[in-house]
């Protein structure tokens, strides 16, 4: 593996493990944005999918 | 999503379902970085006679008096999709019986320890389950001693090292 990719895979077990740190609260709230951004291709896919609606905490 | 817990807890407090649980995906993010679901899967352990079939009726009865409609495989609570699981066997009995209480904003709850959800991915076995225990194993803490204990206990040691032989 050249340098390059030795750190790219560092940046994103880095990235990883910082997200993994975040409160469970910001964590539900970075979900519901992947479900927003995912959504449409679920539904070309044929899935049914509903993004959550969060209530303001 | 708080409001969800707080239904959940209103109905563990009135005997509609007993204990409950989050697993699944979100049980797994409480551990590691978010991952696309969905689902809010809640276990519950269901009241039922000994030898009984255990039934998810009364409780969707009692959601849908409360205005919350089932469709397809959940019933959405406050604007999330709820699939409800019943405790099916002992390893997630014991899944939910053992779960870590924890608040989400002022309500509290209870999730799965990371050593049930892994052995639960690892049981379940569906290949989303052997992708997301690769990154579960990598991010979330887990006690490897408990881990390989509720392996032996429910009959997973042999499944670990095939599974871990394929990495």
């Amino acid at each position: 593996m050249n340098a390059l990719m030795t750190r790219m895979m560092e940046q994103k077990d880095r990235r990883r493990r910082r997200l993994a740190a975040l409160p469970f609260v910001e964590k539900v709230r970075l979900l519901v944005e992947l479900q927003a951004m995912a959504a449409p291709i679920e539904r070309l896919k044929g899935r049914n999918v509903r993004v959550w609606k969060l209530d303001p905490l | 999503m708080e409001k969800v817990l707080s239904v959940l807890n209103e109905m563990e407090r009135a005997g509609v379902i007993g204990r409950y649980a989050i697993g699944g995906a979100v049980g797994a993010i409480f551990y590691m970085e978010p991952v696309l679901t969905y689902d809010l899967d809640i276990f519950v352990n269901l009241a039922a006679d000994p030898g009984a079939l255990v039934s998810l009726t009364p409780l969707y009865e009692h959601l849908r008096a409360g205005g919350y409609e089932p469709k397809d495989e959940g019933v959405a609570i406050e604007g999330v999709t709820v699939q409800f699981l019943p405790a099916f066997n002992s390893l997630t009995e014991e899944a939910v019986a053992q779960a870590r209480e924890i608040t989400y904003g002022k309500t509290p709850s209870r999730v799965m320890t990371p050593e049930h959800l892994a052995a639960i991915m690892l049981q379940t076995g569906r290949p989303k389950d052997r992708e997301r225990l690769v990154s579960f194993m990598a991010e979330a803490k887990l006690d490897r001693d408990f881990f390989e204990d509720v392996l032996a206990r429910h009959g997973l040691t042999e499944k670990w090292k095939s599974w871990r032989g394929m990495e």
